[in-house]
């Protein structure tokens, strides 16, 4: 009986321990944290401050020298990347911890975007301490900021921008249309505050600017004796010829003409052939087109259906691959495009050079540059609001003055190049950069990749936000394949803005983030997922035959007016209209 | 029934409602304090982790907002409600869990009974084991694993499906059948059986090794042939761990988890992959609308809960008041 008690209690107590370490994690106090420790200056590497590690001529306000050291830690919550190898030592975040004279500290969340979304969303709901700084955490919009910060959940950083000393010189480089709408689309509408610190890209300044890369394989060409095709009939006829003559010379139907994916980034082979049709750009999902200030949806013209058809034409002629609409995985897309035995199967597709290409593969450069054939669209400018200092941060005034630190030329370039004297250098005369600019900096490639590889010279993502101006075209004596893909890019980006500019461009799209009204936002959010989702939907059915442009189309249309079209363009047309000042 | 009574009868448990209920109560707990002190553990867990959290359902009638808590959130009765049944994709949404579910239900749920009851009888001892473990192993794999090697695997290109089609004779590539809408089901419920058969078997096999030798020693002297032995000894004896996982699966047929589906929906299936949990992970949870996603949680549970009870009481009406849960 003594025996039979004794065991019974071991075993409630294995059970009590048991349940009591399923209880989640108790977040660290201030004092249990580990701050990390910052190497002095110096003592392994020659980190030099902004001031002194530029030439003069770098149009950059210079600071002093670093501050000293405030005994302050921030906690930054930043979304984790594979690729570094510890935030703690990471040479940026000692940069930074010298240049702020603050300790930084971190909390890691989940690397997608959306699933940081859920853990923020997570932590709100259960009232945890937030990190002092949210750097790109989940996907925001600013409608959500702005709503967030209202309840107190963010610090309005309006004053703390007013007073800035970077950000207001990068604002200044902008155009005066460009500072308004930057200052503008992020803040309150009432109020006038903004939670969030502002960042701009122009979509142009990017390689990533084109909304999909076509590229054609120019050894089937050559080999078939065709001349690269400029309009969808010349296409079409082109693609027969990959799909007839065996252009890979392995005397196997094997190839596939043309290849692309609506899932993956800038691999919309679909909207690229639209384009030969109607101005279509889903860089930012299915939006709105403006013609002369008037909001109009090309999903419902006459061109999108014939657009459509000719898609189809494709499809159903094994001209296309129907993979286009299914695949979702970056894997399966290089694995057809670089086939483990080598030969090449695809004739015509839509890919980013660096990402759809296999490691060490040289497939690539058998692939010529082709424009799509009547509009070609930009990726909008980018008006994001990234960073945000949260209402549990005890030091705002030290957390902007980091924020507007990620403003300087100096740390806009350690972020993406890594380490002064280590990883880059600034240039000599005369060094150009990838599309032929004066460089201001030079890398160092021979020290080991800071970007796409294991590292501990960078964050390995732009979680800082920026103006233009902190960005430096770099001169690169590297002979890598992947340096080689980045002038590739760059070549393309050129290529298209010439083509832009030789085609009637009136049309732009509408960008997502314009100035609405809580009652616009309201409808919006509810009307505008639907629609795009509806329209994505439909583009596939319609091209793989699933519904019938002649027979389903008055259908598509009454579908597409019962789920707010209408509503959709006059919403959008009213946000436009306020960002441009009713112009 | 006759077990319950005898039970009854030695005091070890006492009918509600008679005298001195108080003080036998206290008796037996004084009694058997062991096994009441374990009980406690877990109803103290369920207490914590299930009852406590109900509190929040709220949420499902206020407009929440986390900076003033489920107390301080305004009211806004059945908005959310409202909104979900008027949602103009609400029928198909509806229909499409309950046809994944259904199918997942009829298709998967006889395969481990009828594994189980194979592995039961045959008699090479070295078979069953070899067969067990390799059919424990897919349980173990990730979900997105899983949806890759089935993506890889039915690739008409660079995958097993495109090699055999051109290894007999196939010329360029066959149809991708995971554009076609009507796979997606298949697929999905094919794949999980796949995946979770063996390890549903356990249950099924704890519950034959319980089976009395002596039964089927009576049988055999009655000339049952094995096939007879399966029909008339082991499956009525597992026949109450059917009904009762039977019930369970009933109870959460409109709980189709999102993983598995987003990681394999796509634009040309989603007319039939969009289903409840998806879409409250797009809507409700990514655009952190927690109230709408606690109100469409809450119409989940009240159906699983009629369902639940319904098939209960259905099950409870076949076997005669012999098998019920409640």
């Amino acid at each position: 009986m003594k025996n039979k008690r004794w065991l019974s209690l071991i075993v409630v107590a294995v059970l009590l321990l048991s349940l009591a370490a399923c209880q989640p994690a108790k977040p660290p106090t201030e004092s249990e944290k580990v701050t990390p420790q910052a190497t002095p200056t110096g003592t392994d590497k020659p980190v030099t401050p902004t001031g002194t590690d530029k030439p003069a001529e770098t149009p950059e306000p210079t600071p002093s020298g670093p501050p000293p050291r405030k005994g302050i830690t921030l906690t930054l919550g930043l979304r984790k990347n594979v690729h570094v190898e510890d935030y703690d030592t990471n040479a940026f975040t000692r940069w930074l911890e010298e240049q702020s004279g603050l300790d930084l500290d971190f909390m890691l969340f989940a690397s997608d975007t959306a699933e940081s979304a859920t853990q923020l969303a997570t932590m709100m709901s259960g009232n945890e301490k937030l990190p002092d700084l949210l750097l790109s955490i989940g996907n925001l919009t600013v409608a959500k900021t702005i709503e967030l910060g209202k309840d107190g959940y963010f610090v309005d950083l309006k004053d703390y921008l007013d007073k800035s000393t970077h950000f207001k010189a990068g604002l200044a480089a902008l155009t005066e249309a460009q500072q308004k709408k930057l200052m503008t689309i992020g803040a309150d509408p009432v109020t006038g505050a903004i939670y969030a610190a502002p960042s701009f890209s122009s979509a142009r300044d990017s390689i990533d600017a084109p909304f999909a890369m076509g590229r054609i394989n120019d050894e089937w060409l050559k080999k078939l004796n065709l001349k690269k095709p400029s309009n969808p009939d010349e296409l079409y006829d082109v693609l027969v010829a990959f799909r007839d003559k065996d252009p890979n010379g392995n005397g196997k139907a094997d190839e596939i003409p043309a290849l692309g994916s609506i899932a993956l980034y800038r691999a919309d082979i679909v909207s690229w052939l639209l384009n030969g049709f109607v101005h279509i750009n889903n860089s930012h999902g299915y939006a709105l087109n403006i013609t002369d200030g008037k909001v109009w949806s090309p999903y419902v013209t006459d061109e999108f259906r014939e657009g459509l058809r000719y898609v189809r034409k494709l499809v159903a002629n094994n001209l296309l691959a129907e993979q286009t609409f299914v695949i979702s995985k970056t894997d399966e897309y290089r694995g057809i495009i670089c086939p483990a035995d080598g030969s090449a199967v695809v004739g015509l597709v839509a890919m980013h050079p660096t990402l759809h290409v296999v490691k060490e593969n040289e497939r690539l450069f058998e692939y010529a540059p082709i424009m799509p054939f009547k509009y070609a669209p930009f990726a909008a400018d980018t008006y994001s609001y990234p960073t945000i200092i949260t209402a549990d941060c005890q030091h705002p005034d030290e957390a902007f003055a980091l924020i507007d630190l990620s403003y300087t030329l100096g740390c806009s370039i350690r972020s993406r190049f890594g380490e002064f004297g280590v990883n880059w250098d600034w240039a000599k005369p005369g060094e150009k950069d990838a599309r032929g600019k004066d460089a201001v900096i030079r890398t160092m490639p021979e020290n080991g990749a800071v970007w796409g590889a294991q590292t501990n010279q960078t964050w390995s993502a732009g979680s800082f936000p920026s103006l233009p101006k902190d960005r430096a075209g770099a001169f690169t004596n590297d002979n890598s394949l992947t340096a080689r893909r980045v002038i590739l890019m760059n070549q393309y980006l050129d290529e298209y803005i010439a083509y832009a500019a030789t085609h009637s461009m009136k049309e732009i799209a509408v960008t997502t983030e314009l100035v609405h009204t809580e009652e616009e936002l309201t409808k919006k959010e509810k009307i505008a997922p639907d629609i795009s989702k509806y329209i994505k939907k439909s583009i596939a059915e319609f091209c793989t035959g699933v519904l019938d442009l002649d027979r389903d189309w008055d259908a598509y249309l009454a579908t597409l007016e019962g789920l707010g079209q209408k509503d959709w363009v006059a919403i959008m047309q009213a946000g436009y209209t306020r960002v441009m000042g009713g112009k | 029934m006759r077990k319950s009574t005898a039970l009854i009868k030695e005091g070890t448990l006492v009918p509600a409602g008679k005298r001195r209920r108080g003080g036998a109560v206290w008796k037996n707990i004084k009694k058997n304090w062991q096994l009441h002190l374990m009980i406690l553990v877990p109803v103290t867990y369920v207490l914590i982790f299930y009852y406590g959290p109900m509190y929040g359902i709220q949420i499902a009638f206020r407009n929440f907002t986390p900076r003033k808590g489920i107390w301080g959130s305004d009211w806004v009765g059945w908005q959310h409600f409202v909104d979900f049944f008027t949602y103009h994709d609400f029928k198909t949404i509806l229909l499409n869990t309950l046809a994944i579910s259904a199918y997942s239900l009829f298709a998967g749920f006889p395969v481990p009974i009828i594994l189980a009851l194979m592995m039961h009888v045959t008699r090479r001892n070295t078979l069953r084991k070899i067969v067990q473990n390799t059919s424990y192993i897919p349980h173990f794999i990730s979900v997105v694993v899983m949806v890759g090697i089935l993506f890889q695997v039915f690739n008409p290109i660079t995958g097993l499906y495109g090699s055999l089609y051109r290894m007999l004779g196939g010329t360029g590539y066959p149809s991708d059948i995971r554009l076609n809408a009507g796979s997606f089901r298949h697929l999905y419920v094919w794949s999980g059986i796949w995946q979770e058969m063996g390890w549903s078997t356990i249950i099924y096999v704890a519950a034959l090794s319980n089976v009395s030798p002596e039964l089927h020693e009576a049988a055999m002297i009655d000339g049952a042939q094995r096939w007879q032995r399966v029909r008339h000894v082991d499956l009525p004896a597992i026949l109450p761990t059917v009904a009762i996982r039977l019930i369970l699966r009933c109870g959460s047929i409109l709980s189709v988890g999102y993983v598995k589906v987003l990681l394999m929906q796509n634009s040309l299936n989603i007319s039939v992959s969009e289903v409840i949990s998806t879409y409250v992970y797009t809507y409700g949870l990514g655009n952190m609308k927690f109230s709408y996603g606690t109100a469409i949680g809450l119409f989940d549970s009240v159906v699983n809960l009629i369902l639940l009870l319904s098939v209960n009481r259905l099950v409870k009406w076949l076997s005669g008041n012999e098998m019920n849960m409640l």
